[in-house]
């Protein structure tokens, strides 16, 4: 008997590790996890939500915006309470222009974009303007500024959309596609680290070019919002035609690396491309198309816990949004995918200390009800 | 006892049956208008106004709301649909006026009636749609 005990405890041991062997999950012990059922927001008029900001003080707060009908935005604290309402109708009457929310610049200060005439606000709760640039000169090279505009230290960075100064009045699909090709090979991004020199314009840049060469042919069309997240010392794009983030170095904006996105719960990622003439014989063919695709819808980082959030939207069922988020490290390894419940929750969301804020689907439009979800 | 059964069925089958669902695009929009304001029908009306944020060109909408909104003023025999919560489509012309031919459609139901994608002008005509045009870059300077 005593001779065969090596050999049981081999065979024990042989057992375990044949069993252990086929979990091929990260190792983590970390789960997705509801950490509060509802948080609500009285905003008191239908509208988009702004992201959170937090300042020195830890403190986190987030803006409801309904420029179109009501011309104002109101902010909250991330728990829900209501601070204060911004009115801009005075102001978009004295500076006769609409505007777009750029985003929170401090607690109480946002930046403002003018639509289609490339000027920049900084302004306070009582709708004063601080600061503003006049960036116009740069539309008779086709630049027109998109939100989010981002302040820090002086500098100020927006998204760039190219609109041909030169587009002829009876464009033919080969005007329109020389147009869109030009589009593909200039600059996504803005930046200027002198914005409250409302004179100096020598330290302006425009960066991040051909970013859709990497993905759109010559022949092909696209039509979409700017999607990228902004942090510190990187700067991540990404888009609906596409599977992959591409990471730019912010020091210098070139491309460090790009990274693929696999989902569980979808074999392609990237919406299925149009050709100018497809969309000239029918121009719903867009939406269409990215109704019924995957693909990359956000990217958020969570600086709590030091993760990114990508969420991957699949077909509609309906007017339901599919979606999944992959949880990743700071490095890209995937550590989760978590499917959500459709019925339930919409793919728009916030980063806070609590955890991830998603919008429930059962909102009614003066009110948004979030659940706090985290990964630990 | 079973007999008794079998005619009741009969009869509560045939009662059911007389109550049909509405047919034609006319009678959805008509049944549509009733369900979401106080209007009765549609006979007094010559054209129905959609106005949603479901389109390729967001500024043409609000150029066809804005435009719109005079014909409002005007008392024409239009009614106007705002399938919009006006978070995207400037809707301030409509939203605080109390006019019975204004239907208030924040969680754009109308888009379920498969009648017209996007901001449209719809033409009626003896109980019947006699066209739709949807609203895009191409047409909207029509509309004034």
């Amino acid at each position: 008997m005593k001779l065969l005990q090596p050999v049981s405890n081999l065979l024990l041991f042989c057992v375990l590790l044949f069993a252990t062997s086929c979990n091929t999950k990260p190792q983590s012990s970390k789960k997705w996890k509801l950490v509060q059922e509802t948080v609500q927001y009285d905003v008191g008029f239908p509208g988009y939500f702004m992201p959170c900001q937090s300042n020195q003080k830890n403190e986190e707060y987030v803006a409801f915006v309904n420029f179109a009908t009501y011309k104002k935005f109101a902010v909250f604290t991330t728990k829900g309470k209501h601070l204060y309402d911004v009115s801009i109708q005075q102001l978009m009457e004295q500076e006769k222009t609409d505007f777009f929310f750029g985003g929170f610049t401090g607690k109480d200060t946002f930046a403002l974009l003018s639509k289609y005439t490339n000027r920049i606000y900084l302004i306070d709760k009582n709708a004063r303007v601080i600061a503003k640039k006049d960036y116009s000169r740069y539309l008779l090279d086709g630049y027109e500024f998109f939100p989010k505009v981002y302040y820090k230290n002086g500098r100020i960075e927006a998204g760039v959309m190219y609109q041909d100064p030169n587009y002829p009045s009876n464009a033919t699909v080969k005007d329109i596609a020389k147009s869109y090709h030009q589009m593909y090979g200039l600059p996504k991004w803005f930046v200027d680290p002198k914005f409250f020199d409302s004179t100096d314009f020598s330290s302006v840049q425009f960066v991040v070019d051909s970013f859709y060469t990497r993905f759109v042919k010559k022949n092909q069309f696209l039509s979409e919002g700017r999607y990228e997240l902004n942090l510190d010392s990187l700067h991540i794009f990404y888009s609906g035609y596409t599977d992959s983030l591409y990471i730019y170095n912010k020091a210098n904006y070139v491309l460090s690396k790009a990274i693929k996105i696999s989902s569980n719960f979808t074999p392609k990622i990237g919406a299925k491309k149009t050709t100018f003439k497809e969309a000239k014989d029918d121009p719903n063919i867009f939406n269409v198309r990215i109704r019924n695709s995957s693909f990359i819808n956000r990217l958020y980082f969570d600086p709590y816990r030091k993760m990114y959030y990508c969420f991957v939207r699949f077909p509609m069922k309906g007017k339901l949004l599919p979606f999944s988020i992959i949880v990743y490290d700071t490095n890209f390894n995937k550590l989760d995918e978590i499917k959500m419940d459709e019925n339930k929750y919409s793919p728009n969301t916030f980063v806070g200390k609590k955890g991830v804020y998603i919008l429930n689907k059962d909102n009614e439009p003066q009110n948004r009800y979030f659940s706090i979800f985290n990964y630990e | 006892m079973s007999k008794q059964i079998f005619f009741f069925t009969l009869t509560i089958l045939l009662f059911t049956s007389c109550k049909q669902a509405p047919k034609t695009s006319y009678e959805k929009l008509e049944q549509f208008c009733i369900d979401h304001s106080t209007l009765k029908n549609l006979k007094d009306y010559n054209s129905v106004v959609v106005i949603n944020d479901k389109t390729q060109c967001l500024n043409c909408t609000n150029m066809f709301a804005k435009a719109m909104a005079k014909r409002l003023d005007k008392n024409e025999k239009i009614v106007f649909i705002i399938s919009d919560n006006g978070a995207m489509v400037d809707i301030s012309d409509y939203i605080d006026k109390k006019r019975k031919n204004i239907v208030f459609d924040y969680q754009n139901d109308f888009d379920k009636l498969g009648i017209a994608n996007g901001s449209a002008f719809i033409d009626l005509k003896d109980r019947k749609i006699t066209s739709i045009t949807v609203i895009n870059a191409q047409n909207v300077g029509d509309f004034k």
